[in-house]
């Protein structure tokens, strides 16, 4: 029988070889960058053969890490993936079933519910978030106290009283969403009107200087979610990146964007941290129209790579992203993960490193920590769940995905008012031979279709996809089928 | 402990199905070793057996490979002897611990791939005698033995001596990566090696230059003995490198391709070593590999493109470049079509040494000295078998194979049958006529096939019904180790 007294002098004496600062194995300093649109195939070795925007500085991110390649945004758009990186949710289990939130309006996330940064606070964890919320939250008039009208705009010196350090960060520095990136906020006030072209530097001038920060009391792990505002719109690079790309704004911002990565890389190396941070490099959904995408084309640039369609599709283009994870020590240099996983299991992994089980509230989150071992994810949750901009539903299982919509689900054509008349209600493609999701299987493999479909209702029914105590949905009725003329013909 | 109990149980009830098929197949019992029985030192060869890390032989241009040259590794096939139908495992564990201990998979219980610096828990233990290597017997027979390059199934942070309990003197191993141990995961450039004075950084040097540097130091200190020296090299596995000699390569096949022609080129350095110390014809050298090449990775062999096979039992995953040479000794210019596989080596390298098998080891290899002195045409292998991939589970009772019966594949020269987890033939290929084993003839009733389907049918019906478990004494939990992942895991 061993004893505890081995036990703790092994592992005394095992953490001793390990590491001589103070974020620990078990609760390491965890970095999430989060870009805004920037498609799969923008990140240069991902896309080696079909990507023609230089990105160092994540490509040797890659090098030094693990490159997921089949990681989904919990969605095609920005709003409701944000909502489920940060609380281990499907968005669609709130009130919001299509589109994105515009600020104004009280909080996407009730107050009542963890998010990452709410369960790394309570590990002990200092939590910050520079850049773009986009979940909704209310501006109250400074010298009233009233809150403001959806129509009008906020002053400085307006205050939020539901933003995001009512939601687990301690500290807040950035802004609402892309039509309000010039209202500067820091912590719970509007502090400064700012030109939209110095969001990005100021978003990297304030990530290095908070890692900075940090350093000086490394006793305290910290956890840093940086959701750039890059490369979505508005496509403002700085002066000295104009030109750089050669292919046009959009490659030139996608390039700078690139260089903040660095930055945070730098100054994590600079600060000896980079030994014991966790750092995740992903994207919120695919790649905007607004990039301007079939003249990026024409210049030899896919910015989804090999997967079809793009941001706000059903079809991968809109959410397969870029996730790429560094963390020395756990993850293998140079290595690659194929096993399925969503920006909704950041929780649940977070949740295991930390050393607790998955809180039951994370309904749809499982923890991908094996893979970073290379070893399976064991999970009780039977697939994921995609879901388009117009609150399409799409799921995958396996190597099988069934989307409940006739075209692309997004913006992309064929959109659902553009099919032909004889198109089929659903498709179904095997994503290992057909990862360009060309040929539609729904009528020759009925059965992969049927179960797929029912999983997919009773992961909606269910209130969570993975096992755990009952859990309702926000709102009543979740529709299925979203395409008026397919309802009922399934 | 009763996990030990449980263990030692299922062990001993292997060994005695083990003892019975073996009496039946292949076994070579000690009587049949040659008489020579350590005699003096001079006429016991040197053993140099050079494995590279994940390469078929579409990397090797002897065979047909038209994407590389490989000019020093063609000249020991063109001054030796080059085998068309010698099987590695499919994958590393598998392999090493097959080729350590003459035992299949299915006897040691490695029938999946562990990584033990990573995963931790289980381990290669040198306390049970059943996990005897072919360097301690051969340090018996008087021989000085040396290893290099990549070892992967102890954790030297716990046994630093490891490879001196296995049976060598003297090492210089990639340490393989230490979970928590962020150094160690380098293994090309600034790589962390462990040797007989500990494990440590040897920053600004080239992993590959390190481990066959020592090996010639080793050579050239005791050449005046019979020297056993295993060089299980780090070349040419991910992650993918640029070298020394090329080191702007940056797609990841051009640094592929700089990784096989530097293997070649250390291939070349071994032999000019053993030609300046006058060694040569005395050293009988092996070249081969642990399984085919990584899965990313595609070549061209005789006009046919070839997918990297590792972790298939696919002939490109396990049917391995496997050439011998040493002038005087072993015949020249040879082809060969003769069947082996990696649980030959331990009794040959014990035949070429002299010596005998120490009573009561069981084995299930036949040596295939006399065929490789040239003594005789062909080996006494009427079959050779292929099994272990994927990875292990690990359970309350410690590692044990994902399933009870790991799938498996036997071949003779001209046919192979495919054994699934039910311990069905599920699968019967010409080789002869169908090299890319595309055609099933399971169907077959032509008499050829049936026969040779009998013939199969009986060895697997000799098979123990279930895979025996690694076997180890259990160890205190070390923090890296992996957890067990029971139902309450999301």
């Amino acid at each position: 029988m061993i004893t505890q007294t081995i036990k703790t002098v092994l592992c005394a004496t095992a953490s001793l070889l390990a590491f001589n600062t103070f974020a620990t194995a078990s609760h390491p300093n965890i970095v999430v960058i989060l870009c805004d649109d920037l498609g799969y195939g923008d990140v240069q070795c991902l896309n080696p053969e079909n990507g023609k925007i230089k990105t160092p500085h994540v490509d040797k991110l890659a090098e030094q890490g693990m490159v997921f390649t089949d990681a989904h945004s919990g969605s095609s758009v920005c709003t409701p993936t944000r909502y489920g990186l940060l609380t281990g949710r499907y968005s669609w289990r709130t009130r919001l079933q299509r589109g994105v939130v515009q600020g104004f309006a009280p909080c996407l996330i009730a107050p009542d519910r963890l998010t990452v940064a709410g369960l790394l606070k309570q590990q002990g964890y200092a939590t910050a978030i520079l850049g773009k919320w986009h979940l909704d939250f209310q501006y109250q008039d400074p010298d009233t106290g009233e809150i403001l009208p959806k129509k009008g705009s906020a002053p400085v010196g307006a205050t939020i009283p539901d933003g995001p350090v009512s939601r687990g960060f301690d500290f807040y520095h950035g802004f609402h969403h892309a039509g309000h990136m010039d209202r500067i906020i820091e912590n719970d006030k509007v502090i400064e009107i700012l030109e939209e072209i110095h969001c990005l530097p100021r978003l990297t001038e304030k990530s290095v200087a908070y890692i900075e920060k940090r350093a000086k009391t490394p006793e305290q792990p910290f956890f840093l979610y940086v959701p750039l505002g890059s490369p979505h719109t508005p496509i403002v690079p700085s002066k000295e990146w104009q030109g750089k790309s050669e292919l046009g704004p959009y490659g030139d911002f996608v390039m700078q964007t690139d260089a903040t990565v660095g930055a945070i890389t730098d100054a994590l190396k600079k600060h000896g941290l980079a030994d014991n941070t966790l750092l995740i490099f992903t994207s919120d959904n695919g790649c905007s129209k607004q990039a301007g995408i079939s003249a990026l084309r024409k210049q030899g640039h896919y910015v989804s790579a090999q997967y079809r369609g793009s941001k706000a599709d059903s079809w991968d283009g809109g959410h397969r992203v870029p996730f790429i994870v560094r963390w020395p020590g756990k993850v293998e240099a140079g290595s690659s993960c194929d096993q399925l996983i969503t920006l909704v299991d950041l929780f649940a992994t977070v949740s295991e490193i930390t050393g607790e089980n998955a809180p039951d509230m994370a309904e749809d989150s499982v923890s991908f920590l094996p893979a970073l071992s290379d070893l399976p994810i064991v999970s009780t949750r039977k697939g994921v769940v995609h879901h388009s901009i117009s609150g399409h539903f799409a799921y995958r299982q396996g190597k099988w995905k069934l989307i409940l919509a006739r075209g692309s689900g997004g913006w992309t054509s064929p959109k659902e008012n553009q099919v032909k008349a004889d198109a089929l209600p659903a498709q179904l493609y095997d994503m290992e031979k057909d990862p360009g999701e060309q040929n539609n299987l729904y009528l020759s493999h009925p059965e992969v279709a049927q179960r797929l479909l029912a999983n997919l209702t009773a992961d909606i029914q269910n209130g969570r996809s993975t096992d755990g105590s009952a859990s309702q949905n926000d709102v009543e009725n979740i529709v299925l089928w979203k395409s008026q003329r397919t309802r009922g013909r399934r | 402990m009763t996990i030990t109990n449980a263990v030692r149980g299922a062990f001993a009830a292997m060994m005695l199905l083990g003892a019975m098929i073996t009496g039946g197949c292949t076994s070579m019992t000690a009587g049949e070793s040659t008489g020579m029985a350590a005699e003096k030192a001079d006429s016991q060869p040197n053993i140099l057996y050079i494995m590279v890390d994940d390469l078929g032989k579409e990397w090797v241009s002897c065979y047909g490979a038209e994407d590389i040259q490989t000019p020093n590794i063609d000249a020991l096939a063109a001054g030796g002897m080059k085998f068309h139908n010698a099987y590695s495992m499919p994958q590393c564990t598998p392999t090493r611990t097959t080729l350590l201990t003459g035992k299949y998979p299915w006897r040691t219980g490695y029938v999946n791939h562990w990584d033990v610096p990573r995963w931790g828990v289980a381990y290669f233990d040198w306390k049970q005698k059943e996990n005897t290597t072919f360097a301690r017997l051969m340090k018996d027979m008087g021989y000085a033995t040396f290893a290099a390059g990549k070892w992967q199934i102890n954790d030297f942070r716990i046994e630093p001596q490891a490879m001196k309990k296995h049976g060598f003197d003297d090492w210089a191993m990639w340490t393989g990566y230490e979970t928590d141990n962020p150094p160690s995961d380098k293994r090309y450039q600034d790589p962390y090696i462990n040797t007989p004075e500990g494990s440590k950084t040897y920053k600004g040097q080239f992993g590959p230059d390190i481990y066959v540097g020592r090996l010639i130091q080793f050579m050239r200190t005791h050449k005046d003995k019979p020297m056993c020296l295993y060089f299980p090299m780090a070349l040419t596995h991910i992650p993918l490198v640029a070298t020394p000699d090329e080191p702007n390569a940056r797609s990841p096949l051009d640094r592929h391709k700089a990784m096989v022609r530097y293997t070649d080129k250390l291939v070349g350095q071994l032999v000019d070593a053993l030609d300046e110390l006058g060694i040569r014809e005395r050293t009988i050298v092996v070249f081969t590999t642990d399984n085919g090449t990584a899965g990313k990775i595609t070549g061209t062999l005789n006009g046919h493109k070839v997918k990297g096979a590792k972790a298939q039992e696919s002939e490109a995953g396990v049917c391995a470049p496997f050439i011998v040479n040493c002038p005087g000794l072993v015949p020249a210019g040879v082809e060969t079509e003769a069947l082996t596989d990696f649980t030959d080596m331990l009794p040959t390298f014990v035949e070429l040494g002299g010596g005998e098998l120490p009573e009561g080891l069981i084995i299930d290899g036949t040596s295939i000295a006399p065929l490789i002195l040239g003594k005789e045409k062909d080996s006494k292998r009427k079959w050779i078998m292929a099994l272990g991939f994927g990875r292990a589970r690990l359970t309350e009772d410690g590692v044990r194979g994902a399933k009870v019966f790991a799938t498996r594949v036997i071949r003779d020269k001209r046919y192979k049958v495919w054994v699934s987890n039910d311990r069905e033939i599920v699968r019967f290929h010409d080789l002869r006529e169908d090299p890319w084993e595309a055609n099933n003839l399971l169907s077959s009733e032509r008499a050829e096939h049936t026969k040779a389907v009998r013939k199969f049918q009986k060895v697997v019906d000799a098979l123990p019904e279930k895979d025996a478990y690694p076997l180890y004494e259990p160890r205190a939990a070390n923090r890296w180790d992996q957890k067990v992942r029971g139902n309450k895991k999301r």
